[in-house]
């Protein structure tokens, strides 16, 4: 599913530019690497330390990489490809896949949340929304086919 | 006629024509033409190869060859004379190219590809028969020469060609000629003062009796062909006259107008009457209109007041003039990319953030600083200094190839620092340090062990201002395995180059091909011809060919001009024979031919009370466009005739 | 004039003011907002876990979303912005693709005719609205307020998909700013991240990207920061006071919304705009914007 330009990424020429831009002190070539060098059996390890690692999912997806690039690689789509990879092995971090599974169940990825104002008092969201003249939360009734549809995509994305 | 008889030679080219085409199968299919005799042969164009060809020729008497090789661009002329030798008209020649446009490109498929080669074989067999010989014509060439752009390439060929004694136009669209080169402080590596070589040079070509100056001038037009090219010039006004000014510049004193330095790169200001800088040649002011009070506001005059010899003229207008040459030098350089594009190094944002060329002008004797290293805007001298190299250069957002200067004059650039300012430290960030010339390896483990300097083989992510004037390089250094952050004072940008500002009018006029992501003129051949285009006896040398430093630029402008040369004192060019040819009995006058007609070869004559198409031989490239356009079907290339055509593509259908 | 209203999960349930402000400047300035109930998650959170899943979640909202009434769907959220203009990229280069959601749609009653405009907040003002409306709508001029513009990343961000300004160097936010009669200036930090990304896995990091977002832009003297998104909002404004306790240091930096500065401009109340939702320290810049 998720399609990556590997010539475009084989483009990469090692300048480390990507790294000192990012914000998250992550080493965004080190991921094209470890993805290109994985084929030779002496750098498998890079490639298997970085899937089962936390540094894919401390990606802040501020894209500064991607801009700054001199040869356009596409740093965002090699660490998604990661991520990929690292979630069909059941390594997604869990709360990815409740909010996967509230949108399923409810259409929406939050549930209601506790807001305070500047005076100090708290509000649920219901209450706040409805004291604003805003719009209720939208229901979940009749989303059965919905479910169905994203059930079956969601089993597509984890093979 | 009698019925011709036709050689056929085939070349295996070693393997790669035989690794993939049947050569026997091929020799065995053409055999089976009544009228064609069939050799092989491993190198034809080998001594060997073609002397055999001129023996076979000879000894069975045939009056056509077809020779199945390679491609007519580098081999034609070999083979045409070895018809010569065997007393054959060479244009009863015809090559067929198996190789480029079938062995090579079919190389996974060799039975279709052995197919293809009998088949466009064959159709070259129906063509020569019904070609005809044909003869160069000789024509005259002026004995003078134009050189457009005044910087080191254009001196050099401008010198090279008037030594040789012919006479040289040099046009140049500044004040004054030197180019860059003119700006630069030093040179790599050896450090050479750059002016202070350029600069004899300058003056050889003031001084020199055949070479005919004209700054402030650029081309408007070139009409003709090789050996006879009319040229207009447009001279812009001075405003001061060349044949009386004495080059005191009294002038220039109390003049109010203020204008941006272009020489130096932005970094001062000049007056309206200004020479660009002390060693200009000529040593000619020139009055600037659009800051000039007189021209712009009816006041002022001053500069007329002040000069003991009456040069200023201010009903100066603009004047074109013509020149005839017989060839044609392009030489027109660079300049630098705009820095402001890349936006992550803030060029234009900071003031004290410049180019590699601003850093030569502030290093410069000659230049706003005197040679006193002074951050602009900031008016001090720089502790700690930043050079990022690889800016524009070799990116796919901005110009994706290597400059091939830059690594060499950060090295440059960070002696001036230490030189002028020992105490200052400087950081180089780049990713590579390309130093491939001659004694550039040496220079860079000089510059290494400067006290210091420190290298950070990383490309610089990028520049960030703080609330206190200082900037912040951000990178990556490989070395230490970390992120750094250095604040500096100043910072240097090696910024990539593109073609200069003249080639594109220069490109459009002559009809030269470019390289479109640089502007950069495009040679005739990259190896064999570097200083040739596709339009004859028109030569390109310097940067304006693509980015080189000084000595290739030398070596290539010397060459461009020895190519000059060589067709001058020749004395003469043959045309090609391959020309369109009009049937006056089917031309209508029509004139549509004149309209696709490239190089305007065509005119419409009277003959016998009627109007028709008339082809001018020697600017005839022999293109075909008039030949498709006509709808009588009256023009014909020759040797390349339309019955010709129909029977090959018949041949290769059947 | 009718535009459809894209809240995006986190506005609904959280910054509601985003929501709020923007609705009384629509009816302000005459514009009927047409605000579908029927929404769902963009699945940009777990779109690199689901791809296929949250492309189809993003389609759906282009088919359930669309109204050819409108001039398209002004989408609140820089996130959702984001999936919205790469998704209708895709769609519109890769056809088969195209019809493969709409097969699935179809399943779902639901149906693509055509793709709608997505519109972003930044270029809804700017563009649509225009600078002419807003310098005429302006109640005063205030040139010794400086404010500091942050777009958010995804408004602009990655360039392969086509956005409404120079994703390197943008100015619309700027030229809507001065049209309210407010000066701007150009600081690094501008085109920094927020960090609200990191809030799910990696809550430290992400509040250390807030702190050096906050800090550095602190340093440069701004009276104001503004921002349209609700992620951002949400780690610059509702979160700065732990943000900045976290690294010893105090709340700085007054953050209001691009559509509450429009507001109090145009004359609306600091409740039209619930400004009583910002927690960052504003009250010291509110009386040079407000008469009370």
């Amino acid at each position: 599913m998720l399609e990556i330009s590997l010539e475009t990424i084989r483009a990469c020429y090692t300048c480390f530019k990507c790294i000192g831009v990012c914000p998250a002190g992550l080493r965004p070539n080190l991921f094209v690497k470890a993805y290109l060098s994985s084929i030779f059996k002496e750098f498998r390890d890079v490639y298997e330390e970085i899937i089962g690692g936390s540094s894919i999912w401390s990606c802040a997806r501020c894209l500064k990489c991607v801009e700054i690039c001199p040869q356009k690689v596409p740093l965002n789509d090699i660490i998604e490809y990661l991520q990929h990879e690292a979630a069909k092995r059941g390594l997604a971090p869990k709360i990815y896949l409740n909010m996967a599974e509230n949108t399923m169940n409810t259409y929406l990825a939050f549930t209601s949340q506790t807001i305070v104002s500047k005076d100090g008092d708290f509000y649920t969201t219901e209450d706040i929304r409805e004291l604003l003249g805003l719009a209720p939360l939208p229901e979940p009734i009749g989303n059965e086919k919905f479910k169905e549809i994203l059930n079956m995509l969601r089993g597509l994305d984890s093979k | 006629m009698s019925k011709a008889k036709i050689a056929v030679f085939l070349c295996h080219c070693g393997t790669n024509i035989a690794g993939v085409i049947d050569i026997e199968r091929v020799a065995k299919e053409i055999r089976r033409i009544p009228d064609a005799v069939v050799w092989d042969h491993r190198f034809l164009c080998s001594t060997d190869g073609v002397e055999s060809m001129v023996n076979n020729i000879k000894s069975s008497g045939v009056d056509r060859v077809v020779v199945a090789a390679c491609s007519f661009r580098t081999h034609e002329p070999l083979f045409q004379e070895a018809l010569r030798r065997a007393e054959l008209n060479p244009y009863l020649l015809e090559m067929v190219n198996i190789r480029e446009l079938c062995s090579w490109v079919h190389e996974g498929e060799k039975e279709k590809a052995t197919e293809k080669a009998i088949r466009i074989i064959k159709a070259a067999i129906t063509k020569v028969r019904n070609n005809k010989p044909l003869e160069r014509k000789k024509l005259p060439i002026i004995p003078a020469a134009l050189v457009i752009g005044g910087g080191i390439a254009g001196i050099r060929a401008a010198l090279d060609i008037a030594d040789a004694g012919f006479t040289v136009y040099l046009v140049e669209k500044e004040p004054s000629i030197g180019g860059n080169m003119a700006k630069l402080d030093k040179t790599f590596p050896t450090l050479d003062c750059s002016i202070c070589i350029l600069g004899p040079l300058m003056n050889a070509v003031a001084q020199h009796p055949n070479i005919k100056l004209f700054t402030y001038s650029e081309v408007l037009s070139i009409e003709g062909r090789v050996g006879e090219f009319l040229v207009k010039i447009l001279r812009k006004p001075r405003y001061v006259r060349e044949d009386l000014c004495k080059g005191c510049l009294i002038c220039i004193a109390k003049c109010p107008g203020k204008a941006i330095d272009e020489f130096n790169a932005g970094l001062s200001y000049r007056k309206a009457i200004y020479i660009p800088y002390p060693q200009a040649v000529p040593r000619i002011p020139v009055i600037d209109p659009n800051t000039c009070l007189y021209i712009q506001k009816g006041v002022c005059r001053i500069c007329e007041k002040l000069c003991p010899v009456g040069a200023i003229d201010f009903s100066q207008r603009g004047g074109v003039i013509e020149v005839r040459v017989g060839a044609i030098v392009v030489a027109t350089g660079f300049e630098e990319y705009n820095a402001s594009n890349i936006y992550e190094y803030g060029y234009s944002k900071y003031p004290n953030v410049v180019t590699g060329l601003q850093l030569e002008r502030l290093a410069s004797s000659y230049g706003p600083t005197e040679g006193r290293l002074i951050i602009p805007g900031l008016g001090k001298e720089p502790r700690r200094i930043a050079i990022v190299n690889c800016v524009g250069s070799r990116d796919e957002r901005h110009l994706p190839y290597c400059c091939r200067v830059g690594c060499m004059a950060s090295l440059k650039h960070t002696w001036y620092v230490k030189h002028l300012l020992p105490d200052a430290e400087v950081f180089i960030f780049a990713d590579e340090i390309r130093a491939s010339g001659k004694g550039f390896e040496e220079f860079y483990r000089r510059i290494r062990q400067l006290p210091k300097v420190y290298i950070v083989k990383g490309r610089a992510s990028e520049v960030r201002g703080n609330p206190n004037g200082t900037l912040s390089v951000r990178a990556y250094d490989p070395a230490l395995g970390r992120e750094i952050s250095i604040e500096v004072d100043f910072v240097v940008l090696e910024v990539g180059i593109v073609a200069g500002r003249g080639t594109e009018a220069v490109k459009n006029i002559l009809k030269l091909g470019v390289l479109p992501s640089s502007g950069f003129l495009l040679e005739l051949h990259p190896k064999l011809n570097p200083v040739e285009t596709a339009v004859d006896g028109v030569y390109i040398c310097g940067a304006a060919a693509g980015p080189k430093d000084i000595p290739e630029t030398v070596a290539q402008a010397s060459a461009a001009a020895s190519k000059v040369i060589t067709l001058l004192s020749r004395g003469y060019i043959e045309t090609q024979p391959y020309i369109a040819k009009v049937d006056e009995e089917l031309c209508s006058g029509c004139r549509i031919c004149l309209t696709v007609c490239e190089y305007n070869a065509i005119k419409i004559v009277e003959r016998g009370g009627r109007n028709v198409a008339y082809v001018d031989e020697a600017l005839c490239k022999g293109c075909g466009a008039c030949v498709g356009s006509c709808p009588s079907r009256a023009i014909e290339v020759l040797n390349l005739g339309l019955k010709q055509v129909e029977e090959m593509v018949a041949e290769i259908l059947r | 004039m009718k535009v459809v209203i894209f809240t995006g999960c986190f506005t609904l349930v959280k910054q509601i003011a985003v929501e709020v402000s923007i609705l009384k400047v629509l009816q302000y300035l005459n514009i009927e907002p047409i605000v579908p109930r029927n929404i769902n998650c963009c699945g940009f959170a777990f779109r690199s876990i689901y791809p296929s899943t949250s492309l189809y979640l993003t389609a759906r909202l282009l088919a359930s979303l669309h109204n050819p009434e409108t001039i398209g769907i002004l989408t609140l959220c820089n996130g959702c912005y984001l999936m919205l203009r790469e998704t209708v990229y895709r769609l519109k280069e890769d056809r088969k693709l195209l019809e493969g959601i709409k097969s699935h749609l179809k399943e779902e009653g639901l149906e693509l005719k055509e793709i709608p405009r997505i519109i972003h907040p930044i270029e809804f003002f700017h563009d649509i609205i225009g600078i002419k409306m807003l310098e005429n709508a302006k109640r005063r001029q205030y040139s010794d307020i400086v404010v500091a513009t942050h777009y958010g990343c995804h408004a602009l961000r990655p360039s392969t998909t086509p956005s409404f300004d120079n994703p390197m160097n943008p100015s619309k936010m700027e030229r809507v700013i001065e049209a309210l009669g407010f000066r701007t200036r150009d600081y690094p930090e501008r085109l920094d991240c927020c960090g609200a990304v990191l809030l799910a896995t990696n809550p430290n990091l992400a509040m250390r990207l807030a702190y050096n977002k906050i800090s550095g832009t602190s340093r440069w003297g701004f009276s104001l920061l503004v921002t349209t998104c609700p992620y951002c909002f949400e780690m610059l404004d509702s979160r700065q006071e732990a943000i900045m306790q976290m690294f010893s240091d105090e709340p700085k930096l007054s953050v209001m919304l691009l559509s509450q500065l429009i507001g109090l401009q145009i004359g609306l109340s600091e409740s039209d705009v619930a400004l009583n939702l910002n927690l960052s320290p504003i009250d010291r810049i509110l009386p040079y914007i407000v008469k009370r």
